[in-house]
């Protein structure tokens, strides 16, 4: 078995700044060696560690599908060190990768579903990456309806802008985004995405909603799947934890029996209510 | 397996044939008693209950680097794993808690999807032998976490002293390696029946916290009981505990640089200290001691146990001797268990 | 039993009845001998678990920081003053906490009685008049207590508190203790890390680094060690490496000194709660004796003195930065 400890070294190939106030980026790596790409198989809803040598590592959502090509993608926030050190880095420079790791969205319950994706700021990273590999070609006849609702606080603040405009265009996926509050020339949406999520009333039968955002959009959110008859099953969630190892050891995102680097990030609500709420 | 008499007085040849090719460490005297390298057998400390430090640091150590790096290198060998260090070795005389306190750490460590090569490549090259004990120490619980002084969990040899003998117990196949060359006489049927006997008196004697090992899901349930704070009171949340523990293992990774080289280090850290889980963001799920206390004993008692079947405590008793508050887990133990309605003696 | 248990008892058992506060703070018997445990007693019924000897050397005042409880408790001198730091330094209000004076007979120290039963697992520890009775190994050994005191204890110059609310054992009559500082200055022994040359002194305190975990027990046990987030724990900027190496190690050391200075009580807490046995308890003591030579101010004596190295005066010297 080889180290798990050892980051894996990528190439920055370019660096897209989402958010006006640049506190979000999106980094396109590729693998040094190209047996480093092969064996790094993931899934929609994974994470790695992203490595920076010196600095230290972060655990990050993988943004990109495995249907977009070999090159990963992860939407980082400047929030600490490491995060702040990885924004200061440029195209061509180095970054050390970890994982695939942790549980990812369970493709297989997912299939023949109808999905119901709900995002707030900066968390909708790993749904982007599922709502890509759901629509890719080769992907779409397993899944049912795909509706994404997707929020953040204002329009400078929203991820992936094109893309997401582009996905508007399109038939086989239902896309709402909105914001908080308007800005600027926002013609679109403006409401909380617990009330978008209400209005746009998606189904529960046959379906699962997979929820990330903050603690405040969970708590009026939940209620409101809950109201549409969501039951915890068809619920999943993916849960943020401080993190150091990300392969179940040093104990640190430890909670009840569970490692959320390991057994996590995803969990459905059924499952975290078993949990301690330290978290 | 084969139980074989050792003269004490030929410990020493056992010990020098080890030494050719392996270390030895054993319980030496200084200040305190702790396992340190020898060479002879009359270097050994033969009237000690248990070390003061745990024998984790072995192969979990309190701070090692994991990866080097070197920023002037080519970028395929900017970081490279740091070399580890892994001579034969013979632990002598450790205690039987301590012994199963590594089989704990197996499960940690060299997990089925993971295995930690630091840990592994030094367990692999250690030989284990326990000494079974003769005394409890007032500390010691042993036989309250599914242990006891005559366990032979994690053994390769394990003895129990008779005065001017060892019975010998040879386990494992590299406990066979390390008795090879010499020719000892198996134990006859009264030397072990009286061996066996008087280690379960010693166990006998040891007060039994009654239903620890069944805690785990009653736990869960007594999750928000108000006894969690009132055992956490005199809790200062440091980790004197954590590190003395045998089977505490949580650790923190930091990244230390130095003009253009670097390492990427692991210490031991510990669940009781406050930023343990503090977020970058600021959110910290875990403010309270009570909370941290909670984790420790939960982790120990219960998330352990129903992940792989065993309480991840050991019973040696040196987080109580430790302590500059007085906390005592037996105690703690023993009020939880009231806390989840099961009757403890 | 010393006669101050029932002092002890009676005392908490009116504080409590009488309301004056919730929850009264002393020791009861602890899990392991010459240890015993900080106790917190809610109620009359439970005021017998107190007691006293000489194994209460725990400096209670680490429990009271920024308490909200209203809350009694028996105070030695040294926790008496850290107490009076405390108030000084806004982490506790005055009318919450009710100051029991018990004069201090001096407290064990568990890592000379560990030397002195030659590392032998001590089983049991009683006081039989003025010796130490202690069970070793299988062993008996029996000493004048007075050896087996922390060197902290033996320097003490506030053994008897200086400033409480109520004092017991007080004879009617007695003038009120004070905090000494000839008798801080007799008491401190010319001590041999600074009479020796240098690279001796680095020597030593290398060694003594050396063993450091960096468990923080030391920090945690320190009443006055109250920062919410600790300098050594903070990431950024990141002052010192968490690493349990030596360099680290020795700066964890002295900034713990050197913000202690002037606040340090002497108390001995940290050396006792060491778990590998760290002692750079002479740097604390040296650090007093600076403050107490430069700037006449004995850490904890007067409540109404402000800390010297938080007050600004014009008069201060200034003989070492600038020549203005």
């Amino acid at each position: 078995m080889s180290n798990p400890y050892l980051p894996l070294q990528t190439r920055i190939e370019a660096i897209r700044t989402e958010t006006d106030d640049r506190t979000l980026k999106t980094f396109f790596l590729r693998f040094l060696r190209s047996e480093d790409a092969e064996q790094f198989r993931y899934r929609p809803g994974q994470f790695a560690e992203v490595s920076l040598v010196g600095r230290g590592e972060s655990p990050i959502g993988m943004a990109s599908s495995p249907t977009d090509g070999d090159a990963l993608a992860f939407t980082i926030n400047r929030a600490g060190i490491v995060t702040t050190a990885i924004h200061n880095l440029r195209a061509g420079d180095l970054l050390g990768i970890r994982g695939p790791l942790g549980n990812g969205f369970p493709i297989e319950r997912l299939e023949s579903r109808n999905l119901v994706i709900i995002g707030g700021g900066f968390a909708f990273t790993t749904l982007r990456s599922l709502a890509a590999y759901a629509i890719a070609l080769e992907n779409r006849p397993r899944f049912g309806r795909l509706t994404v609702i997707y929020g953040a606080r204002r329009p400078g603040l929203l991820l992936y802008k094109e893309e997401l405009h582009a996905w508007q265009a399109r038939d086989d996926i239902e896309v709402a985004v909105t914001v908080d509050a308007a800005e600027g020339e926002w013609s679109g949406r403006v409401g909380f995405v617990p009330a978008v999520t209400k209005e746009v009333a998606p189904s529960a039968e046959n379906a699962i909603a997979l929820v990330c955002g903050p603690p405040v959009m969970l708590k009026y959110t939940l209620p409101v799947l809950a109201d549409l008859g969501f039951a915890p099953e068809q619920i999943l969630l993916s849960l943020e934890m401080r993190m150091k190892c990300g392969i179940g050891i040093c104990g640190r995102c430890n909670i009840g029996p569970k490692y959320v680097c390991k057994d996590g990030p995803v969990f459905s609500l059924a499952e975290l209510k078993e949990l301690p709420s330290e978290y | 397996m084969r139980r074989v008499i050792l003269a004490k007085q030929k410990l020493n040849d056992l010990i020098r044939q080890w030494v050719v090719e392996r270390t030895v460490l054993a319980p030496v005297k200084q200040t305190t008693v702790d396992f340190e390298p020898v060479s002879a057998a009359n270097e050994i400390c033969s009237d000690y209950r248990n070390t003061r430090l745990p024998l984790k640091r072995l192969f979990f150590q309190p701070s090692e680097a994991l990866l080097r790096f070197d920023f002037k290198a080519a970028p395929e060998q900017r970081v490279t794993e740091a070399p580890v260090e892994a001579r034969p070795t013979v632990v002598f005389g450790i205690r039987p808690c301590d012994a199963r306190s590594l089989v704990l750490l197996d499960r940690v460590f060299l997990g089925q999807d993971y295995r930690d090569p630091y840990y592994a490549s030094r367990r692999d090259a250690t030989a284990i032998v326990v000494l079974g004990c003769s005394r409890a120490a007032p500390t010691c619980f042993c036989t309250s976490v599914g242990g006891g002084p005559a366990d032979r969990a994690g053994a390769d040899l394990f003895l129990l002293d008779r005065g001017d003998i060892f019975v010998v117990d040879v386990i494992t196949e590299r406990g066979e390696a390390l008795m090879a060359g010499l020719a000892l006489p198996e134990a006859d049927a009264e030397t072990l029946d009286r061996a066996d006997r008087a280690v379960a008196d010693v166990a006998a004697a040891m007060t039994v916290i009654a239903g620890v090992e069944q805690l785990g899901p009653a736990l869960k349930a007594a999750f928000d009981d108000p006894r969690w704070q009132e055992i956490s009171e005199r809790c200062l949340a440091c980790a004197a505990c954590s590190f003395l523990c045998p089977t505490c293992h949580c650790f923190d990774v930091q990244d230390e640089v130095l003009d253009q080289k670097g390492r990427r280090i692991r210490n031991w850290d510990s669940c009781m200290f406050a930023t343990f889980t503090l977020h970058a963001s600021g959110h910290n799920p875990r403010t309270e001691t009570m909370q941290r206390v909670r984790q420790r004993v939960m982790h120990k008692f219960s998330y352990y146990p129903e992940n792989f079947g065993v309480i991840a405590c050991v019973g040696c008793g040196r987080c109580i001797r430790a302590c500059p508050a007085g906390n005592d887990m037996r105690q703690w133990l023993r009020t939880l268990a009231e806390a989840c309605g099961k009757e403890s003696r | 039993m010393n006669p101050l248990v029932a002092q002890i008892r009676e005392t908490a058992r009116r504080l409590l009845d009488e309301g004056r506060v919730d929850v009264v703070l002393g020791f009861e018997a602890g899990p392991v001998a010459l240890r015993n445990a900080p106790c917190f007693v809610r109620g009359a019924a439970e005021v017998d678990r107190l007691t006293w000897d000489h194994f209460c050397g725990l400096n209670l005042a680490v429990f009271l920081n920024l308490s909200s409880r209203r809350i009694g408790v028996f105070a030695k001198g040294c926790d008496s003053r850290a107490i009076v730091n405390l108030l000084k330094e806004r982490r506790l209000v005055r009318e919450n906490v009710v100051i029991v004076g018990v004069p201090c007979p001096g407290m064990a120290d568990r890592g000379k009685v560990e030397r002195w039963v030659d590392a032998a697992e001590v089983e049991s520890a009683r006081l039989k008049g003025d010796k130490i009775v202690v069970v070793a190994g299988g062993k008996t050994f029996e000493a004048p207590i007075e050896e087996m005191l922390r060197d902290a204890c033996r320097e003490c110059a506030a053994p008897t508190p200086t400033y409480y609310d109520l004092l017991l054992d007080a004879e009617p009559g007695r003038p009120p203790a004070t905090v000494d500082a000839a008798l801080h200055a007799r008491n401190e022994p010319l001590h041999e890390s600074l009479t020796t040359d240098r690279a001796e002194r680095w020597r030593r305190f290398e060694a003594e680094a050396a063993k450091c975990l960096r468990c923080y027990a030391c920090r945690n046990v320190c009443p006055l060690c109250y920062c919410r987030e600790c300098r050594a724990d903070q990431s950024d900027p990141r002052w010192i490496g968490t690493s349990p190496n030596p360099s680290d190690n020795q700066l964890y050391l002295l900034m713990r000194a050197l913000h202690s200075a002037g606040r340090c009580v002497e108390c001995g807490g940290c050396v006792e709660a060491c778990p590998v046995g760290v002692d750079v308890r002479h740097l604390f003591k040296r650090l007093e004796r600076e403050v107490r030579e430069r700037f006449g101010y004995v850490s904890g004596a007067d409540p109404n003195q402000k800390p010297p190295l938080a007050t600004f005066d014009q008069a201060d010297p200034e003989d070492f930065i600038t020549d203005v």
